[in-house]
């Protein structure tokens, strides 16, 4: 298995009480696969990556069950012994590509700089790899590039040296947030495209985060659906899509135009929860589940069917909820 | 015409950017010749990738900027010949961002009594208006002594819907009302824009960038490109039969939660040009896997059949 995740729990300290972000959530990847996480915005999807990769801030207490990349355990190892991972064996693209590009870094020296730490290579072979890249990510004059700044591309291409600045050393995991959220959907096809071809030619495993149902629908082979800090369904990503189970999960296929054909959308109604404070007991759906009862107020069961499906929920199956 | 509430008659607006630290200033034509109109009780989607001058047309139709060509008019008359107090009472904005749209020192109540203040109404009178407004938009009568920073994303875009509604306006131009939020509460607020649409006979005009959004709203949509409109359509003609290969790129990259679909092969390629230096001819032709020799020196002009407006050159071909 290439990522194993068991019981990973993320709180924050806040001036307003501690903020649970994540409460008990396990992740697999096998080789090769494509997994999705997804979920709305403050649900815990960046956290929990943050969470498994120790990159989490000083605030922040972390608690885990197992954390195993590739067999090789995560927990005991600290932030310091992460560094020969990251960038090397774990490829990471982040959302806003302003952010995690340093704006006074050349091109040139973002991508070399993550090769020469990694690799015993010299500027030119790192120079060369960086072209190579460049090139294999859709960028034009890829040679002139390497000596222009952050600032000075737009967000597309800017994108795609994120991508490239994470394939540099050949990682066997890519992990994506967001990739493609603040781009034009005609250019967000095009990563997409980019990233799926890649994860092929290099038989990488992915790890998806979005929000975006559409872009996890089309691109991964199983998805995990978190609400509030959980994850409260996963399995096959044909099975979650054509069959969910959790009531949230129904809920939010409902409320996307053009899921169904006409007619009125679905809704959800109410608001997420606050996460400052103790885990209330029982299901974090149930103040807005149409279908929720006295049962959910007590220990939710894990429920299982078919191949690899899961969700949590009183009721075995949601079916009927959200007509 | 005669039921156009608000139409367009060959609107363009330039800006004057510098290129550089010391260069000149240069025209960035934003809007080129843009002509259409809305109707009464009508819901038009507009649509384009960023930078193709939908917030320009936006804040040109609120008046809020003037074109540099052409004329706006409501029912026939030219808003720039009427008073601010009264085309701000008929045209009202909502926009994408209701955190920076909404004074963040005025209570909710405060927020939306505003345009009534403007409008001379006396406080009782206000105030009965602002609880029946929060109702309509489904806010609790509890959020009307709350700020805008104590609010979700979700009601703080009820409050701009209060906002925009109270003076009683019959058009509402919403320029991308839902991309900041999640698609539950983008549902919520589709679902009222909807419902009030109905109930108070509102002509909408939506701006978005999701196409599966406008689809699901519109009875009519407009497509743009770099300034200008590349076609025209009711929704069902335009989603089925879309004429400008733009169109076609665009439909295509609507990704539908269905597993199994795949992602698409576009049509399309490289990235929306600098519209500093627009290409030649046809804007679209450098990105467009059909353009002809034509389409780099000469521009198309958009022309209808059955009510499809269209501008390129391949209808001419077939
Ligand atoms: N550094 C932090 N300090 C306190 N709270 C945080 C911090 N980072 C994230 N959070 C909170 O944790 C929750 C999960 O956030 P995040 O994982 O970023 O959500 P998303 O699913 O949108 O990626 C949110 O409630 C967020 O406000
Ligand atoms: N105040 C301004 N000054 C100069 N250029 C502007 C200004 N506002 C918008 N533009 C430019 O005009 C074009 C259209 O912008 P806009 O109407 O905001 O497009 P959209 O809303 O479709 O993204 C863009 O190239 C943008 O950079
Ligand atoms: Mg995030
Ligand atoms: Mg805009």
């Amino acid at each position: 298995m290439m990522l194993n995740v068991q019981g990973l729990s993320i709180e924050f300290k806040t001036e307003n009480g501690i903020l649970n972000a994540v409460c008990g959530v396990d992740l697999a990847v096998e080789h090769g696969e494509a997994l999705g996480i997804v979920g709305e915005s403050g649900c815990g999807k960046s956290v929990t990556m943050m969470g498994f990769l120790s990159l989490l801030p000083k605030t922040a207490r972390r608690k885990a069950d197992r954390i195993e990349f590739d067999g090789k355990d995560l927990i005991g190892i600290s932030p310091r012994g992460m560094r020969p991972l990251l960038g090397n064996d774990i490829g990471v693209i982040f959302q806003d590509p302003m952010t995690a590009l340093n704006p006074t870094y050349t091109i040139g020296n973002q991508l070399t700089e993550v090769y020469l730490k990694h690799r015993s290579a010299s500027r030119k072979e790192a120079k060369e790899r960086a072209i190579h890249l460049l090139d294999r990510v859709g960028i034009t004059a890829a040679k002139s590039r390497l000596t222009q700044y952050p600032h000075q591309l737009s967000g597309g291409l800017r994108q795609r040296i994120m991508i490239a600045q994470a394939l540099m050393c050949e990682p066997q995991l890519i992990i994506a947030d967001e990739p493609t959220t603040a781009l034009d959907v005609t250019v967000q096809a095009q990563i997409l495209w980019l990233l799926k071809d890649i994860q092929s030619e290099i038989r990488a495993s992915v790890i998806l985060i979005t929000h975006d149902l559409g872009v996890v629908a089309q691109m991964t082979d199983r998805v995990s659906v978190m609400y509030a800090g959980q994850i409260v369904e996963s399995g096959q990503t044909t099975d979650v899509f054509s069959a969910p189970k959790h009531p949230y999960t129904r809920g939010l296929l409902s409320c996307i135009p053009g899921a169904r054909h006409q007619g009125r959308l679905g809704q959800i109604h109410g608001i997420v929860p606050s996460l400052i404070g103790a885990t209330p007991r029982g299901c974090v759906f149930r103040t807005r589940c149409p279908v929720a009862t006295e049962a959910c107020r007590t220990d939710i069961p894990h429920r299982k069917s078919g191949n690899d499906h899961s969700w949590r929920c009183t009721l075995s199956s949601a079916e009927g909820v959200w007509q | 015409m005669s039921n156009a509430v608000l139409s367009l008659d060959q609107v363009s607006k330039a800006y004057r950017v510098r290129q550089g630290l010391f260069g000149r200033k240069l025209p960035l034509h934003a809007l080129q010749d843009i002509a259409f109109s809305l109707q009464k009780g009508e819901v038009v989607g507009l649509v384009g990738e960023s930078g193709c001058g939908k917030s320009t047309l936006a804040k040109i139709l609120l008046g809020l900027l003037n074109p540099s060509k052409g004329t706006v008019s409501m029912y026939g008359q030219p808003i720039a010949d009427m008073p601010l107090r009264e085309r701000a009472s008929r045209v009202q904005p909502i926009f994408q961002d209701p955190y920076s749209s909404l004074n963040p020192r005025k209570t909710v109540a405060q927020i939306v009594g505003l345009p009534l203040n403007l409008l001379g109404i006396k406080s009782a009178d206000r105030n009965r208006q602002v609880t029946d407004m929060l109702d309509l938009v489904g806010l609790p009568q509890r959020a009307a002594g709350s700020f805008p920073s104590q609010l979700s994303g979700g009601q703080r875009q009820r409050v701009a819907i209060a906002r925009a509604l109270i003076a009683r306006p019959e058009i509402l131009i919403c320029d991308e009302p839902t991309s900041a939020l999640d698609v539950s509460v983008q549902s919520q607020i589709l679902n009222l824009l909807q419902d009030l649409r109905d109930e108070l006979n509102l002509t909408l005009l939506l701006i978005s960038h999701n196409l599966a959004v406008v689809r699901h709203m519109s009875d009519r949509v407009v497509v743009m490109y770099l300034g200008r409109i590349v076609e025209e359509a009711e929704t069902q003609a335009l989603f089925d039969s879309p004429q400008h290969p733009y169109t076609h790129a665009l439909l295509d990259t609507v990704l539908r939660p269905v597993p199994g679909q795949g992602l698409p092969y576009l049509d399309i390629q490289g990235e929306f040009p600098n519209p500093i230096r627009p290409p030649s001819g046809c804007a679209f032709h450098p990105r467009c896997k059909l353009a002809m020799d034509r389409c780099k020196s000469e521009r198309p002009v958009l022309s209808a059949s059955d009510g499809h407006r269209s501008a390129c050159f391949l209808h001419d071909v077939n």
